[in-house]
Parts: structure tokens; sequence; C-alpha cells
């Protein structure tokens, strides 16, 4: 349900620590004694226990308002075609300069397996911070503008710009269990929120919504996919969906399930615990919009349980104005996996149990040179589709490696318009499932054919905890394509030729501009950690390549670094 | 020793019931019981207290110990009187203190720094943990008519 937080308890109190966040930050030589005066003052300590990890942010800056005139993506994919393409004009990091390319700034997130994508404009750069909240981060300085504490653990999406009817500046993002909110972007101050509690018990939100005119569109996925580890669970009845929110209110305008039929019982275990299906097909990717057709693309997952349906690991067409299904294309059928399959002998793990072969990336929307359009689907089966975006027709379709739980295709491919490719990540972490031969590393296809331009193979350097390959999203601009692995590096490769031009290692600690105080190295300065690259990955703007380094998650090397890169002037100051 | 291979058997035992409560009375069984999370847990926690009963209600009514106390001959008693503690006693008291601070730890796990203080009471002289204290309440060893 939509609740408008303009007149509400909460956000006043919200309002109030964001008060006192920039009233503590007006003047860094201030900033001490007015604080010791406030902290006098018990409501500011208990907003500072309740919203947690104040002291955390300790460079506030002098100016708390960002500037909100120019941003560099839209949403998870750059554009709403998912291309996660970087243009010339937006971005001058090229390879002629990539040597020049130093490490500017590193901020300290709270926790070790971030999964927000951050959201640059002229000079602040936004980011989910889970367990702090919204931050909105000076681009030069890394001091901290505001920061929008959220209800809810994980910030687990992008952040989307977007304005209002009544010309406010909104930040959009997604909370993995506790819905899509709407800030303001001058000072995070929460306008809505809305959980699509009256049509799905437990959504979850993992996938990053997408902004379109006064749509919000919304990727659900279900937490029942993690209650299938608990035996005594009757798995399983909740659908995937797509939702629409209006921008201006965050009410409702539609809701597409993506099983359309209503879960049965189909037997028992255990003598008392009764199961359900067809269920799952969630929707963990970000939605593609195709303006012209009106049309938005998403793909699903796996049913959680039997009977399967028809509409799972599929790639989805529903129109942009109500939700209605114009075609469904099913890659792999009879998918059935829940997280039960974990444990031996489980009896929530249906028989016979699926590959779990999910669409986790978005679609890609590109045009050809010729005109045609096509959609790009990744799969975590590693198999690349292009698709008719008319028809859900197969005009190619190719495998890459050997896919598996955690891909294949994971988190997100990209596409570069002028040399016709698309850059197809592949994990292929070894999970016991399938016998292929493993092609983990980056791939670029042609995107009319889909024949195999380079491929570069990036295996892992046997560290611990580490397991190479790639499983994030990644970022292309005109000459080089970045991309962070499992094993914590970070690289640009020539887009014609797959060369290494620039790698970084973040298996490292990093002196911050923030800092918890419970993390002090031994000299007494906080520092932040580099772990494994997951999710989201880079995200090029300006002169930044910026990133975050981290994510604990699936025995993966944790890691709070959110890494801010800047290419070097090559002009004396 | 006896004491903790007791409370270990007792825990072990309550574990396995309680699943039992919890598949038994379905209430961790539909999605709607998981929309609030801490609700959820404090509601499998409170599944332990049945379980308890269940488990030891007719051991504490008739002989004042729990499973786990009996495998191990020990028995609990009035502090005061060395006679049988009352059966309110033990369980009201004695037995519902952990868990309630079990379950309201779901919410504020600070609490459960209670249990690990309730423990090491268990190295004083006497051997009387926290639950002891407040119930009134001693362990002791029990001497059979043979």
């Amino acid at each position: 349900m939509s609740e408008p937080a303009s007149d509400g308890g909460s956000s006043e109190g919200l309002h109030q620590v964001n008060t006192f966040i920039r009233v503590a930050g007006t003047r860094p030589s201030e900033m001490r004694s007015r604080t010791v005066r406030l902290t006098k003052r018990w409501w500011y300590s208990v907003g500072l226990i309740v919203f947690g990890g104040f002291s955390a942010h300790g460079g506030l800056c002098e100016t708390t308002e960002p500037g909100l005139k120019d941003f560099y993506s839209s949403g998870w994919g750059i554009d709403s075609a998912n291309r996660r393409y970087q243009s010339p004009n937006r971005t001058s990091v090229s390879a002629e300069n990539i040597d020049r390319l130093e490490l500017k700034w590193v901020y300290q997130l709270a926790q070790k397996t971030p999964r927000s994508y951050p959201l640059v404009s002229e000079d602040t750069i936004f980011f989910g911070d889970s367990g702090r909240g919204l931050v909105a981060l000076d681009r030069e300085t890394g001091c901290t503008r505001w920061t929008s504490p959220v209800e809810g653990v994980e910030i687990s999406t992008a952040i989307s710009p977007a304005r209002m009817p009544d010309g406010r500046d909104v930040l959009i993002f997604g909370v993995r269990q506790n819905g899509v909110f709407a800030v303001d972007a001058t000072d995070g101050t929460h306008i809505w929120r809305y959980h699509f509690d009256e049509d799905h018990p437990v959504p979850m939100y993992s996938g990053s919504p997408l902004v379109d005119g006064n749509n919000v569109f919304v990727p659900i996925s279900s937490m029942e996919m993690g209650l299938t580890i608990f035996p005594w669970y009757g798995c399983c009845t909740t659908s995937g969906a797509m939702g629409a929110l209006d921008l201006s209110t965050g009410a409702k305008k539609w809701y597409t399930p993506t099983i359309s039929d209503p879960p049965k019982k189909t037997g028992r275990h255990w003598l008392f615990v009764e199961r359900y299906g067809p269920s799952g097909a969630p929707v963990w990717g970000a939605p593609t919009l195709d303006s012209k057709r009106g049309l938005l693309f998403f793909g699903t997952g796996q049913n959680y349980s039997h009977p399967t349906s028809a509409t799972s690991d599929a790639i989805f067409a529903v129109d942009t104005s109500d939700g209605m299904v114009r075609w469904v294309m099913q890659a792999t059928a009879n998918d059935a996996y829940s997280m039960g399959c974990s444990f031996p002998g489980h009896p929530l793990c249906p028989d016979p149990v699926g590959p779990d072969h999910d669409f986790g990336a978005p679609p890609i929307l590109a045009t050809l040179r010729d005109g045609r359009e096509l959609l790009f689907a990744g799969q975590k089966s590693g198999d690349v589709h292009a698709l008719d975006p008319e028809t859900g027709a197969h005009v190619w379709r190719k495998r890459i490696g050997r896919g598996g739980l955690l891909g294949g295709v994971h988190f997100g491919m990209a596409v570069h318009p002028e040399l016709e490719l698309v850059f197809v990540p592949i994990s292929d972490r070894e999970t016991g499932q399938e016998k292929r031969q493993s092609a983990p590393g980056l791939h670029a296809l042609e995107m009319a054919s889909g024949e195999t331009r380079w491929s570069r193979i990036i295996k892992s350097r046997g560290c611990a905890g580490c397991s190479g390959g790639i499983s994030s999203g990644i970022v292309a601009s005109r000459d080089l394509v970045f991309f962070g692995d499992l094993d914590g590096r970070l690289w640009a490769l020539d887009v014609s030729t797959g060369e290494t031009r620039w790698q970084h290692d973040t298996l490292q600690k990093y002196d911050v501009v923030n800092g918890d105080p419970a993390q002090k190295d031994d000299e007494g300065g906080s520092y932040a950690e580099g772990g494994a690259f997951d999710a989201h990955g880079p995200m090029l703007a300006d002169d930044l390549l910026i990133v975050a380094s981290g994510y604990g998650n699936f025995g993966q090397l944790g890691g709070n670094a959110l890494l801010v890169f800047q290419i070097k002037s090559d002009t004396p100051p | 020793m006896q004491r903790l291979a007791a409370t270990g058997l007792d825990w072990s035992l309550i574990t396995v019931v309680t699943l039992l409560v919890i598949l038994a009375t379905g209430v961790l069984e539909h999605a709607e019981d998981y929309t609030n999370i801490q609700q959820s847990m404090v509601n499998a926690a409170l599944c332990g207290m049945p379980a308890y009963l269940i488990l030891n209600g007719w051991l504490l009514w008739t002989r004042g110990q729990t499973a786990g106390k009996a495998a191990m001959s020990l028995m609990i008693v009035d502090h005061q009187t060395g006679n049988r503690a009352s059966f309110g006693k033990l369980l009201f008291v004695r037995a519902l203190i952990p868990v309630v601070v079990i379950a309201v730890g779901l919410g504020f796990p600070i609490l459960w720094l209670l249990v690990l203080v309730d423990f090491v009471f268990i190295f004083r002289k006497d051997q009387r943990c926290l639950h002891d204290w407040v119930a009134g309440t001693r362990v002791v060893k029990r001497v059979t008519d043979q």
C-alpha cells in the first residue's frame, strides 16, 4: 500500500535527522562545538541511536544541496533500453587516457554486501548505503551532503532520477523487503513509499525500478525463495510480477503477475505440511522500455514448485499503459528449483529439480545500423537470446560456457551500438550442476548474427574465497568495456580486441573519507575493504569511474569500499 | 558437567518437539505468516513453550525433573525447604523466563546476553543459575530408593 510521508510522523523524524545532519555540516570548525551542544538534547541522541551510524559520516559537506541539472544515467541500464553504454559525450574515460585513471577517494559503506548502483549528477554521487540509508556524496571530496535513512535493511537497486509534475526532483529506489521509495533529491526527505502487500504477501524488491514519465515500473520477486529452506513451509503460492506506480503519488496503476493460474494444493509431506504450485517466476532484473511500441520487457526466474508454468525462465513483453501481456518467450521449460535444494533430501526441493536458469540480467533493446531492432537477453544457462521485440521470436540464440545456479549471465550485459557488439559477462562459478566446459570471462558477440568477435577468459587467481568469472553487471564506452570479477579485480578491456587496457586490484584496505569508529586500522585511521564484484557493477560518468567493491553472499569476498576513480589531468595545475 | 549434559539434552529434545509443534499447528506454514519477520521468529520461539510442556510437563509435575535431568538423575528442589519445587514455580518462573528472554531477544538481541549471564552463574559455588535465583530453586542429585 502507498504511504505518503509528507504528513507522517516518521517523515518528521527523518526531517529532524536530515536537519541535524545539515546543521552539523555547516562549517567543520563549528561542527564539533555544535555537536556537543546538540547531543545534550535527548531527541537528537535518540535520533542518532535509532538511525545509527551518524558518527560514521565523518565528512559533512558545507553545501548540502546537490546539483540536479545533469544526471549521467536514468537507472540500472544507464538508459531505459538498458544498454549499459556510456557515450563519448557522457564519459571522457577512454583508451587514450586510461593510464591516468587514479583513485580519487573511497567511501566506507556500512555493510559488506553492497547492492546499489551509483547515480551521478554534475556534482553529486547518490548511493544506497545499506544500514545508513540513501546518501548524497560530493563528487569532488566524498563528503556527505545528506543521508536519507530508510526502513529496512538493504537498498537493493539502482537509483532513478525523476521530476514530478509539480517540479520536484525525486529519487526512486527499492529496499529489498520494504518497498519502493521516492525521496526529495534536494535533501532526502521522504515523499512516498509503496509496498505491494495487497497483491503479494511477501514481495521482494531485488530488481531496479524504471521511471518513464509519470510511471514507475517495479519488478517484484518473492521472499518465498528463501522461505523454502524451512521444511515446515508450505511451498509455494506466490508469483513474480511487474507493477506500475504513479510517480506523483506512489499509487498503484496496475499489477501483472507472471503466473496467472492460482496455486493449487499438490501434495503433502511430513504429515502436516501442504505443498502448492505453480509458483515462482520472480522478476529480479530491471525492466526495459520500448517507447516506440509502448512495451516493457523483463525476464523471469524459475518456478519454486511443481507444476511448472509456461512463464518461468522467460522474457515478457507487457503494455506500459495497462500491464497486459503482449508476448512471452520461455527459454527453459519445466525448471523448478528452490533454496531447499541446497540441503540433501530436503522435502521442498522440487522433484524433478530444474537447473535454475533465470533471466536475472535485464534485456537490452538495441538498434542495428540497418534499422533493425533486437532485444538481447542473457540467461543464467549462459545462453544469449536475440529476439524480435515485436513478437518475441528468436533471431538467434547462442550458449556460452557452462551456466548454472550463479550464472552464466548473472546480473547484466552491455552493448556497443557503433561496433554492433553485445558484451556477455560469464560467471560460470562451479556449482557441480553441469559438465559442460566453462568459459568464465567476457565475450563479444556480433549483434546481427551472434558470432563471437572475441573472448577473454578471466580465471580465478586462486585466492581464498575467490572464484573468478564475471557475475556483476558491466559498462561499455566508445573504446573500453569495464567490469569487476569475483576475485576483486577491476578491469578495462579494449572493446575491439578484448586486450587489457587497465586493471586495479581491490583486495586491499583503503583509507576512506568517512568511517565507522569500529573499523580502524593500527594507526587509528578508518578504512574500507575491497572484495568480490557482484550485482550491479561499475558506472562511468564524466571523467569518473565509480564502483562498489565487495559482495559477501554465496561465500564470496565481502567488502565495503565505494571506489571513485578519476582521470588525472594531464596539464599541471 | 551432568547439569550441562542435561541442559544440552533438554535443548535438543525441545528443538525437535518445537519443530513438531510448528508442523502440527501450521503457524509458520504460509507466506502470510512471514509478512513480519520478527513476529514470525517470535512465533517460532513461542512454539517452544508447548513443546516444553509436552516434553517435560508430566515429569515436572510428578518428579520435579525435565527429561534431560531425569536422564542425568538430577531434580529441581525448593532452595529453602529442599522439597520438590512447586509445579507453578517450575513452569511459570523457571522455564518461562528463558523462553521470554529468547523471544524478546529476537527483536533486541542484546537481551541474549542474559542467557550467557544466566549460564555463567553455574560456576558459583552453589551452582545456582540466575533462573534458579529468580525461582528460588536449586538442582540436586536425585537419590533413588535403591
